[in-house]
């Protein structure tokens, strides 16, 4: 009677071949991290500096021009987008995903340097601008507050206003301290054998899977920003080669050396919660410019543009008007 | 007849566990069994626990051991790995040996962004001088992740890519060790120490790019 079922181990071991043909590996685009402006043609784009980047603008573009810098280096501006209300106010917002980070195109480590941000950025100015005298307000969070300072600090009379939201430093001495008050190493944390411990399960090199863990890592760290738990802060995917290597290409820098030549005003918008950004920290950076103030939004970290969206929006449309 | 111990062999090859405790060179001695305490740096600040028995095949003494290892953290239960380990010597008895394991395990860990669980294969080897009482030899560990069921958290869902897909992923990756392991042994206890970098399969770093473990077992 056994004899009857032998027909079963090759339907068996079939079944099980074809199983294993369907499973997928890490790197296929879309699974594990969406698809960036390469894999998915139908997202908005602009090719500029030899990459694609992610990219809209909302409003008419001979308003004047407020172009939206988001943190990281590595993530994306995604929870920056309410700000395209600001278009009801007058102005025309361009949202980009900066080189490798968000939706853009993935670059190789060695285009992640800081000349080439400013390239890119230079770059963005001049395609979003009708001409050098439209007015340009740089919206900045977090990274996005320094890559705003660095491009001031190139063209201190290109722009006309400032809004920078809890920047962590405008030189590399800045940055040590920042970093050393931010990032206190503890073998013993949770978070920190979160971390390590995912390498023994997931170990490969292929983007997606850098991609993920770097938002891990960036996750299981950050408990000085004080964000709200309740309503994340939406991102899309976190770079990882522009988190990890943006930095290192540029070990010593000070970005404040033509600051005061800068004209026009800056607003530094600081949330009450933040233990490492905190209002002194914002009071220091912001006497690096000369006409600077700084206000203190209630009821936030660090992610206070996100979770205090109107309250920030009319601090904006005010400071602008 | 003989060629059926290797059956087994062939089933366990699979299973492994990453450290070995005790001294590999007790394989001939009477002493049939051990247990194993491991503490150190090896992805993640872990302590292991390993129980093994010298079981003949092929006429050769055979080590096969038990491991649980699990990191430090709030959470004890949420990351954890287990496996089974074959380990023998290519030149039994000699001072100057070539110990190897082989097998397999499973690595479980619960994050912010995800539940992974991965089954992977293990292979090492350390080529050293083997005294009775002491052993100093090279240690290369190489570890494969062949599969890992990832889940997405709601949190990955909602703060990043609701769209993720849940399921097995082929091809993780996988992770180089290399380095050095010590050993000595007192009596029936054996300590040893195992250290040297640890990289993914391509060279690059782990995020925790070295290990040291040291180990204590009993034999018994």
């Amino acid at each position: 009677m056994k004899q009857k079922h032998f027909w079963l181990i090759p339907v068996l071991v079939s079944t099980l071949a074809a199983s294993c043909q369907k499973v997928e590996t890490l790197s296929e685009p879309g699974l594990l991290v969406p698809k960036t402006v390469t894999e998915n043609p139908a997202l908005p784009s602009v090719f500029l500096n030899n990459t694609l980047f992610h990219a809209e603008s909302f409003g008419d573009p001979t308003d004047p021009v407020i172009l939206v810098l988001h943190g990281g280096p590595g993530a994306d501006y995604r929870s920056m987008l309410p700000y395209k209300a600001l278009a009801d106010e007058g102005y025309y917002v361009v949202f980009w995903d900066q080189r490798g980070a968000g939706l853009s195109e993935r670059q190789d480590k060695d285009a992640m340097t800081v000349d080439n941000y400013l390239k890119d950025l230079e770059l963005v100015v001049e395609h979003y601008t009708q001409s050098d005298s439209q007015q340009l307000i740089l919206f900045g969070h977090s990274w996005g507050a320094m890559y705003a300072t660095l491009y001031i600090n190139a063209h201190p009379e290109r722009v006309s206003r400032a809004v920078l939201c809890e920047p962590a430093a405008f030189t590399s001495d800045e940055l040590n301290d920042f970093v050393s008050k931010a990032y206190k190493l503890d073998f013993f944390a949770e978070g920190t054998n979160d971390i390590t411990w995912a390498d023994g399960a997931l170990s490969a090199d292929d983007h997606a899977s850098l991609d993920f863990k770097q938002a891990l890592a960036i996750e299981s760290v950050s408990d000085h920003e004080r964000n709200s738990s309740d309503n994340p802060v939406p991102h899309w995917r976190y770079g990882a080669v522009t988190s990890q290597f943006l930095p290192r290409s540029q070990p010593s820098f000070d970005w404040t050396t033509r600051l005061q030549e800068f004209p026009g005003k800056v607003l530094f918008i600081d949330g009450e919660w933040g233990t490492v950004h905190t209002l002194e920290r914002q009071k220091m950076l912001a006497t690096h410019y000369p006409d600077a103030s700084v206000v203190t939004v209630q009821g936030a970290g660090h992610d206070v543009l996100y979770q205090r969206f109107d309250t920030c929006k009319n601090l904006i449309v005010n400071f602008l008007n | 007849m003989k060629g059926i111990f290797f059956l087994p062999l062939l089933l366990l090859l699979p299973l492994a566990a990453s450290a070995q405790l005790v001294q590999i060179q007790r394989l001939g001695a009477p002493n049939r069994q051990f247990a194993g305490l491991g503490f150190g740096a090896d992805l993640g600040v872990t302590t292991a626990i390993q129980y093994g028995r010298v079981i003949p095949i092929g006429g050769h003494p055979i080590l096969l051991s038990a491991e649980w290892a699990a990191p430090v953290g709030k959470r004890v239960f949420d990351d954890s790995r287990v496996g089974l380990q074959l380990s023998g010597s290519l030149h039994p008895g000699r001072r100057w040996q070539i110990p190897v394991s082989l097998g397999a395990g499973a690595v479980f860990t619960q994050n912010k962004m995800a539940r992974l669980n991965s089954l992977n294969l293990l292979a090492g080897i350390r080529p050293g001088y083997y005294a009775r009482r002491w052993h100093l030899a090279g240690d290369i560990f190489y570890n494969k992740i062949l599969a890992v069921h990832l889940r997405p958290s709601e949190y990955y869902r909602e703060a990043y890519y609701a769209e993720a897909q849940d399921g097995w992923y082929r091809n993780a990756g996988g992770q180089l060790k290399l380095g050095l392991s010590g050993g000595l042994s007192l009596g029936r206890n054996d300590l040893t120490l195992r250290t040297g970098i640890a990289a993914t399969e391509k060279g690059r770093p782990n995020v925790l790019p070295a290990y040291a473990v040291i180990g204590y077992g009993r034999w018994f």
